[in-house]
Parts: C-alpha cells; sequence; structure tokens
C-alpha cells in the first residue's frame, strides 16, 4: 500500500523536535519516587506534570485512576499525532504504517464492544485516537450495528479485504479471534511491505519490526503451548517475517509434543538466552507474565539502543514513540497496581526502566 | 389443652391411645436415627465446605492479583475491551439429590474453563497477563459453583437436622408423655368406672 514517497522526508528537523520531547520524559527516579507515594500523591503529582492538560480536561468525566488512565492515553494520543504533524515524505509515511497499531487496537475494541453489544459510550471509552483513522470515522463507524456492518464501513482501508476473508471464520466459530488475528497479521505484513531507500538506518527499523514480529510470535508460541494446542491451529496465528526465527523454525516450535518440550527445543535458538531466567521464574510461579517482560524489555532496549545509533534517521523517532508508550504504561503501572494494593515489589517487576 | 381434657374414658378410646403411643414411639426412635444420620452427613459435608471455602477464598485472592496486574500493566481500558470479545455464557444445570430424605441441589456446569484461543480475542494481539487473568476468573466460578453446592446442602440439612431435633423433642417430652397421661387416666377412670358399677349392684342387692 504504502510505495516509496516522491518527497524525502525532514529528518533532521523532526528528529530535532523528537529530540527536544525526549528531553521531557521522565527519568528512571521519577518511578522510583511515584512507588513511594500514595494513590492521591500520584495523583497530584501527575495532575501538576506534562499531564495536566488532558487532566484538566477530563476532569470533569473521571476521578481517581480513572482519569490518570483517560489523561495517560489521551496525552499519548496527542504525542503521536503530533509526531505524524511534523514528520513529512517518507518519514510520515514510516510513522504513519508504525502507528496503523491504534487503528487496530481501535477497530478491535469498536469489533469487541459491536459483537457484545456494548453502549457507544462504553466503546468509544476504549478508543486511543493516535491511529491513522480519525476519530470521526470511528465514530461514524460507532453506528453501525453489527460486526460484518463495522466492516464494511472499513471498506476504505487495508484491512478491509483481508477481513472480509476472515468474516467467515468468524461466522463459523461465533468469536472475535480470527477477525482480530487478520488484522495483526495485515498490519505487520504492511509495515514489512513498505519500501525504504535501504539505507542503514532503515535496515534498523526493519531489525526492530522483524524482532517486534519474533517477541509476538514467541509469546503465542508460550501461550498456546501451555494451553497444549496442535499445531496445525497455531500455526495461522503466527506473523511471517520475524528476524531471527523463520516459519520453519517457528513449525518446528509449534510441533513440540508438550510445553516441556517446546521450552527444550527453545534452548537450540537464541532467543533462550533472553528468555531462559523467566522461564526458572514461570516454573516457580506458572505465570507467563515473566516471560513476557523479559521479551518486551529485550525490544525496548534495542530500539533504545537504535535510536542513537543514526541521529538523522527514522530511529530516533521511533525510539521516542516507543519510550513515549513504556512511560506511559509504567505511570499507569503503578497507579493502578497502588490502587490495587500490589505490592512495590510486584510493581516494580511490571515496570520496563 | 392437654390431651386428656378431649378425651372420653372409654375402651376403644384406650385400645385407640395405645396404637397412637406405640406408633409416636417408632416415630421417635425413627426419626432420632434420621437426625443422629443428618449429623453425621452434615458434619462429614462440614468438612467439605470448610475445604470448599478455603479454595474459594484462595482462587478468589488469586483472581484478584491476576485482575490487578492485568490492570495496572495492561490498562482497565484494555481489559474491558478484552472481555466484550466474549459472549458466551457458561451453562449451569441444576438437579437435585436425596441424602437421607433431604432434597438437596446438585449443581453441574459446563464451558467455564476455556484455552487462551476460545475465549473470543485475537491471541496476537493480546498479552498472557489477560489470559491468566480470565483463567483465575474461570477457576474462580467453578470454585464458587461447588462452594454454592456444598453449602446450599450444609445449608439445607442444617434445616432439617433442626427440625427433625424439634420433632424428636416434641414427641420425647410432649406427645408421648400426654397420650401416656391420657391412657393413665383413661385406665384410672375405667378402673373407677368399674368399682362404682360393683358399688352400684351390691347396693341393688341388698
Amino acid at each position: 500500500m504504502f510505495g516509496r514517497s516522491a518527497t524525502a522526508g525532514n529528518y533532521a528537523y523532526a528528529t530535532t523536535r523528537v529530540k527536544a520531547r525526549k528531553s521531557f520524559l521522565f527519568p528512571r527516579e521519577t518511578y522510583m519516587k511515584l512507588l513511594q507515594m500514595s494513590v492521591p500523591e500520584i495523583n497530584r503529582f501527575i495532575g501538576e506534570s506534562k499531564y495536566k492538560q488532558e487532566i484538566d480536561e477530563l476532569a470533569t468525566r473521571y476521578d481517581g485512576i480513572d482519569l490518570v488512565e483517560y489523561a495517560l492515553n489521551l496525552n499519548l494520543a496527542r504525542e503521536m499525532n503530533d509526531i505524524l504533524g511534523f514528520c513529512q515524505g517518507e518519514l510520515r509515511v514510516i510513522m504513519w504504517a508504525y502507528l496503523m497499531r491504534w487503528d487496530v487496537w481501535n477497530i478491535k475494541s469498536l469489533l469487541r464492544g459491536k459483537f457484545y453489544n456494548a453502549t457507544e459510550d462504553d466503546i468509544r471509552e476504549t478508543f486511543v485516537p493516535a491511529g491513522s483513522i480519525s476519530m470521526q470515522d470511528f465514530n461514524d463507524l460507532l453506528k453501525k450495528g453489527s460486526v460484518p456492518d463495522v466492516v464494511e464501513g472499513l471498506s476504505k482501508t487495508i484491512f478491509y479485504k483481508p477481513l472480509i476473508n476472515a468474516l467467515d471464520d468468524f461466522n463459523k466459530t461465533k468469536t472475535l479471534a480470527p477477525l482480530e488475528n487478520t488484522l495483526d497479521l495485515v498490519y505487520y505484513e504492511n509495515l514489512l511491505s513498505i519500501d525504504l531507500p535501504g539505507t542503514k538506518a532503515d535496515e534498523l527499523f526493519v531489525s526492530f519490526i522483524r524482532r517486534e514480529i519474533d517477541f509476538t510470535n514467541l509469546r503465542t508460541l508460550f501461550r498456546l503451548k501451555r494451553a497444549g494446542l496442535e499445531h496445525e491451529k497455531i500455526m495461522p496465528m503466527l506473523i511471517p517475517g520475524g528476524a531471527r526465527l523463520n516459519m520453519d523454525d517457528l513449525r518446528k516450535l509449534a510441533q513440540a509434543p508438550g510445553f516441556d518440550d517446546f521450552i527444550n527445543l527453545l534452548k537450540e535458538y537464541s532467543y533462550w538466552a533472553e528468555t531462559a531466567e523467566a522461564v526458572d521464574r514461570y516454573r516457580q510461579t506458572g505465570s507467563l507474565n515473566a516471560v513476557e517482560i523479559a521479551l518486551y524489555k529485550d525490544q525496548i532496549a534495542f530500539a533504545e539502543k537504535i535510536s542513537h545509533l543514526y541521529p538523522l534517521s527514522i530511529c530516533p523517532i521511533l525510539g521516542y514513540a516507543i519510550r513515549k508508550n513504556v512511560e506511559v504504561n509504567n505511570i499507569r503501572t503503578i497507579s493502578r497496581g497502588k490502587e490495587m494494593e500490589l505490592s512495590d515489589e510486584v510493581i516494580k517487576s511490571q515496570l520496563v526502566i | 389443652m392437654a390431651i386428656k381434657d378431649n378425651i372420653k374414658p372409654t375402651r376403644s378410646e384406650l385400645l385407640e391411645l395405645k396404637k397412637k403411643i406405640v406408633l409416636s414411639q417408632s416415630g421417635h426412635k425413627l426419626l432420632k436415627m434420621k437426625r443422629d444420620g443428618l449429623i453425621m452427613e452434615f458434619f462429614e459435608i462440614m468438612d467439605k465446605a470448610k475445604n470448599a471455602r478455603a479454595e474459594l477464598m484462595k482462587s478468589y485472592g488469586n483472581a484478584t492479583q491476576k485482575i490487578a496486574i492485568a490492570r495496572a500493566v495492561e490498562g482497565n481500558v484494555a481489559v474491558m475491551s478484552a472481555a466484550f470479545a466474549l459472549k458466551e455464557q457458561p451453562e449451569i444445570n441444576l438437579e437435585s439429590k436425596n441424602v437421607m430424605g433431604v432434597v438437596v441441589p446438585k449443581i453441574e456446569s459446563s464451558g467455564i474453563m476455556k484455552h487462551a484461543h476460545e475465549r473470543g480475542y485475537g491471541v496476537i494481539g493480546t498479552s498472557s497477563r489477560i489470559d491468566e487473568a480470565a483463567e483465575a476468573y474461570e477457576r474462580l466460578v467453578e470454585q464458587i459453583i461447588i462452594s454454592a453446592e456444598i453449602e446450599s446442602a450444609m445449608k439445607k440439612l442444617l434445616d432439617d437436622i433442626e427440625k427433625t431435633k424439634r420433632r424428636v423433642n416434641a414427641l420425647e417430652f410432649k406427645v408421648i408423655p400426654e397420650l401416656k397421661d391420657a391412657e393413665q387416666f383413661i385406665k384410672l377412670r375405667l378402673e373407677e368406672m368399674e368399682r362404682e358399677e360393683t358399688f352400684r349392684l351390691k347396693k341393688i342387692k341388698a
């Protein structure tokens, strides 16, 4: 869908603006400080920080930690829209395709809401307006009556044809899983199909996306092998185009007879180094959370590394978008964790710092 | 009002009363046996209920922890959105079974525990935290159903023990003594009538 743009990107301008914004990100110490605070103190701290505008805007509709969460989401959405706004040429094309993950998120929320017959207000609350499809378009889609109607309403997007093909499976299984999986597959397929100039920085960007595909595939494999699913059912849920795990590797891992066999097989691959410790923790706790966090931290560390390598490229912009997302996730984790009375140790283990 | 206040002192009444006393005594014996049996059954169920309640509390604690982590890391919005993806309701069948004459409920459920790929949402775009929260709540619902069956059986048994105990006590301390009093009263009255009759006959002869 996205061919190379006629104009080259405004890398110097965009990366300078992103660099300035990066300096406003919370440092590690802020999270440690937040961890020591009570829920009202966190609310006040966030309300007096760079999230003040969003907190003030939403204060009439929400309160407590819900207010913090919605304000964080709104701030993230605005930040992403700002980035898209000052990126031009091929840079804008790349960021547009990358930020389509929020379109995927919003379409999924919309489909789920329509499937469940949730109210328009309830569905609207789950939107994060950070993608390429405008909120006006989503408001129009909200008026559609059913899941197939929503799919019809997406006719101007890249998701339309694959979703139409997946509707048969949706009708057979009566679950949204085929549609949701299709959205994710199309997202990555589209991202990998962008025609990039082929500089070293572009290669790093592609390798970041491919690593993200590996991370997503490994997460899917861990979950489905633990659930004891047969490999024929796992394969359609794996995304082609990974960096270190191609489809043959994934098939081999999916064909492992049991979860322990899968773990033993995984030891032959390079990702074992990143996951070994977390797998030990899984064996103690029975939760895959540690494995996911280990993989996610590794992915974030890679994004951070490449963002410093080529200052005038897509990498610093991507690095900032990811760090901003991590900041929002960390603040939400601390504030929600405190509200839900999770121990500091548990909250800390979920943070990416 | 005591039975004897309402009774006619006749031989047929006496026979009727004797039958009633025998019936009440055998009823009393049977009800005592039922009460003891129910108490034994109750203690057995109480142990099960204690274990089920402990399991329920454990499952609840676990589910609360898992949903807290999911809501913290994924966000409330993500958890709410994932929850919309499942429309199917678990099926719960309510039958009844008989424990020593007490009808107690038997609850059977299906379709509660699901695999990660059966919960409606797509696996690719969600995390294990959502899976684990959903799984913990599925276990909790199962445990609630088990506890509901055991605890409602326990409550019904307790009600029935109470009822049987009242009946046993009523028979032992009220019905049987009163019937015996009435029997004694008729016996004395009949003897008295016999003596009066003898006296009257003697008086006529004289």
